[in-house]
């Protein structure tokens, strides 16, 4: 590179080649006019010379691309951008006084600066903003992107001297660079906008109960307060049943942000029910939306009530009676016909009858059943009624045809005779399984004998057969044991003298009597159309970002709470699926929560496998469009304060930005700027015209000398 | 979000009635909010003040409704006497240890005063206000 002074020639190639390369053309030049025809004098001679290498020379040099440059100094006054957040979220807490505060503060900063200062608004866009007009200022920007600052601070074209932001410190969008001493050459002064730390704040997290219970049984709450902004501190939690005061407890809270703890409850209305948890609302505390949670429980009656109706007593009918007021959650009524017929109350006995939950019929109808009753009997039925049905050789089968429809079954041909058999389990019934409270094999085969009634059956496609019998070692095809669930729920048994299987006693068949019968009647008296896997979200709408908690109450075949099962959920929102796992909060209760779900409509479905059972339940939520501008955070210090120290500027709160004008004119200063320029020669048009006359010049001297 | 909240309609137009009433609330919210706690010295102390301001509160209208000769003084007065009866018991049961400030007793604090203000102090106050008291 050839320089002088402020000029200077660069080359694409070293300049040794060009200059012994110039040297060979001079030599070549020399040699070429060192004898000419006619002989020349030396002044025409050494113009000639001086032509031809000019030209050829020139020619040369361009090859290597030359670039003549020029370093000039100019003094640039420096300038101060001041990028103001445009977001919602810096005046989420208070607008009006904010609004003012950082309208003055602009104000005062254009008024007072020395030098020039530069104002751009940024949210999702960055603009110029006249700090005399501030109008524009309307915080309304759904979003924060120090993205766009950054870019404007490399691409920012004048003697950028200080860059003043003021910002609550919180994006929310774009990509900030890691380390800002190396995106940013110039001093950075943070102005924070808001409080530098979370609002005390408590707030009813996770409400965990089961939504089924019973009147007068005691039920406990699992109750989660979260705290924010808070290193410790006292409050309370009382829980109210219809809008009454249930129980009161003190809390501690801590820095873990969670405190768990139980009350409980005792319903006394049967219906839904309203449970309210508060927490007691702290000192400073802005926000108390929060600080109350409503759900609702279903209060059932506690005792289901059956109604036992024979009109021939037997001993199957006494133990069946005897085994289900063993069971503290039945009230059991029975009716047995006598006949003289005018000492029955025919009102008690509908009352009875309509006002129950399972009938057991045993012997009933028989040929000498009042027509009256069996009417009573058979209307309930064909209204819904379940009913377990024992038919013996003194049930009138013929009667049975007025409720032909509810019956699982249509008879072919009976008899009337008897056949001792035992009860084997048909292979693919659970239902027995669960009925009996035994999967053991063999268990059924080892009771004693009962006395068949003889019948020869078509199944209907709703029923399911439950038991075969069995003679000898000889598994018969005839069912013993029918279950249906529709149209109406029912059990029909067709065996008399079953009080015997409870004489077994080696096989704990005293219990098993008890518990087939209780569980039989629990089977029935659950009401079909309650699903067994119950799903309840915390809320019915969520934020983008938030939590979304899941509940799923569990029930067995029996609607017992399902102790251990294996619960997962699937959430979709017809395009994207996620899985969730359930953990186990109690008995019947099992949660799982999940976040950072996309807006959109959700159902969730709930799979629940109790053993071989598998159930399901579903339930609905919304996740809203997030706007991150709406949620209340604080400033944030720590970013804005990092980006000062490591641009070698400084972090100042709002409050006192008066003094921001002040120390920016002491740091800003007037720089000396030198500023290269460069000529690029190839392809210089004068060179290229200067070339040209070289060799035009050296034409016409040579015609002029006669050398040509 | 107090237990129990004062309103307009419990205004009875008798301002030394109508404060007192407040007062009242006041140390419920005040029970209420100590209960669920041990602090049992803080809730005898302020169990023994407000059976000392509700005797002091029931005089005083028992006076006003003598001295204008409200209609109902004798059944009113029954009611005030079985209150301090029920706060007498339970402030000796409490202060031997024998019972605890239970969501039950509250309860029946914040029925008793709902009740009583909207139909026996209310009534009383139109009946006085009517009557030139104030």
């Amino acid at each position: 590179m050839f320089g002088a002074g402020n000029f200077s020639l660069s080359f694409s190639s070293g300049s040794g080649w060009i200059i012994l390369g110039v040297l060979i053309l001079l030599a070549f030049s020399v040699f070429y006019y060192r004898f000419t025809i006619p002989p020349l004098a030396n002044k025409s001679k050494y113009t000639l010379i001086l032509l031809r290498f000019t030209g050829i020379a020139l020619i040369f040099v361009l090859l290597f691309a030359p670039e003549l440059s020029y370093v000039k100094t100019v003094k640039v006054k420096p300038v101060n951008i001041v990028f103001i957040d445009n977001s919602n979220s810096m005046v989420r807490a208070d607008s009006v006084k904010r609004r003012k505060e950082i309208i003055k503060l602009i104000k005062d900063f254009h008024e007072s600066g020395k030098f020039n200062s530069k104002f751009f608004l940024f949210d999702k866009s960055l603009r110029a903003l006249n700090p005399l007009a501030p109008d524009s200022l309307t915080f309304a920007g759904r979003a924060t992107n120090y993205e766009l600052l950054f870019n404007k601070i490399k691409d920012f074209e004048e003697n950028a001297s200080n860059v003043v932001i003021i910002s609550d410190g919180n994006p929310t969008e774009g990509v900030v660079p890691n380390d800002f001493s190396e995106n940013i050459s110039v001093p950075v002064y943070a102005v924070g906008v808001g409080e530098s730390a979370l609002a005390p704040n408590v707030e009813v997290g996770r409400v965990i109960t089961n939504r089924t219970v019973y009147k007068g049984e005691k039920s406990s709450v699992e109750i989660a307060v979260l705290s924010s902004g808070i290193e410790s501190g006292a409050s309370a939690v009382s829980l109210f049943l219809n809008g009454r005061l249930a129980g009161r407890k003190k809390i501690i809270l801590n820095s873990s942000g969670i405190i768990k703890t139980r009350l409980s409850f005792t319903p006394k209305k049967i219906g839904i029910n309203r449970l309210t948890v508060v927490v007691r609302k702290l000192k400073a505390e802005k926000n108390i939306a929060d600080n109350r949670k409503l759900i609702y429980v279903n209060v059932l009656k506690k005792k289901k009530k059956i109604f036992l109706a024979t009109s021939s007593p037997s001993s199957d009918f006494e133990f069946i009676k005897r085994a289900l007021i063993s069971d503290s959650n039945f009230v059991v009524r029975d009716f047995v016909e006598y006949s003289n017929e005018e000492q029955i109350s025919y009102g008690t006995f509908k009352r009875e009858t309509d006002s129950s939950e399972v009938l057991f019929l045993l012997n009933f109808p028989t040929a000498e059943t009042s027509p009256k009753l069996w009417s009573i009997v058979s209307s309930a039925i064909k209204n819904g009624k379940p009913f377990y049905l024992q038919i013996t050789a003194q049930t009138d089968l013929r009667r049975l045809n007025a409720i032909s429809e509810e019956l699982p079954f249509k008879f072919k041909s009976y008899s009337k005779s008897y056949l001792d058999v035992q009860p084997s389990p048909s292979g693919n019934s659970a239902l027995i399984n669960e009925l009996s409270g035994t999967t053991f094999e063999g268990f059924w085969e080892k009771l004693p004998p009962a006395e068949y009634v003889k019948t020869n059956l078509f199944i209907s496609p709703a029923a399911g057969i439950l038991l075969y019998i069995k003679k000898g070692n000889e598994k018969l095809n005839f069912p013993l044991m029918i279950s249906a669930g529709s149209p109406v729920k029912s059990l029909v048994l067709f065996a008399d003298g079953i009080w015997k299987w409870k004489l077994k006693v080696d096989l704990n068949s005293s219990m098993f009597f008890n518990s087939f019968f209780i569980n039989s009647a629990k089977w029935l008296g659950n009401n079909k159309n309650e699903g067994r896997v119950k799903v309840y979200l915390s809320k019915s709408a969520y934020k983008k970002n938030e939590k979304v908690y899941i509940t799923a109450e569990v029930f067995d075949k029996l609607y017992n709470h399902a102790e251990n099962a294996a619960v997962t959920g699937l959430i979709s929102d017809g395009e994207q699926k996620f899985n969730v796992v359930f953990q186990k909060e109690k008995a019947g209760l099992y949660a799982a929560d999940i976040s950072g779900l996309p807006a959109g409509k959700f159902t969730v479905s709930v799979k629940a496998k109790i053993g071989e059972d598998v159930v399901s339940g579903k339930g609905k939520f919304t996740v809203e469009k997030f706007d991150a501008e709406k949620i209340d955070v604080p400033m944030n210090q720590n970013y804005l304060t990092r980006i000062s120290k490591e641009t070698g500027g400084k972090f100042i709160p709002l409050a006192n930005g008066v003094k921001l004008a002040d120390l920016l004119n002491r740091k800003s200063k007037i720089i000396i700027l030198k500023k290269k320029e460069g000529i690029n020669l190839f392809p210089s048009e004068y060179l290229l015209i200067f070339i040209i006359f070289t060799f035009s010049a050296e034409w016409f001297l040579r015609k002029r000398k006669s050398l040509i | 979000m107090s237990f129990l909240e004062w309103g307009d309609e419990y205004i009875t137009g008798i301002e030394s009635v109508d404060n007192e009433h407040k007062g009242a609330v006041e140390i419920i919210n005040q029970l209420y909010e100590l209960s669920g706690t041990n602090e049992r010295s803080h809730i005898s102390e302020l169990l023994g003040k407000f059976y000392d301001e509700t005797k002091a509160h029931f005089e005083n209208e028992e006076r006003l409704m003598k001295e204008y000769k409200i209609f109902n003084y004798f059944s009113h007065k029954a009611q005030h006497d079985r209150l301090l009866r029920i706060l007498r018991e339970f402030i000796s049961e409490f202060d031997n240890n024998h019972k605890e400030l239970t969501p039950q007793f509250l309860n029946l604090l914040h029925d008793w005063m709902i009740n009583h203000f909207k139909f026996h102090d209310g009534k009383m106050g139109r009946e006085l206000v009517e009557k030139g008291a104030k």
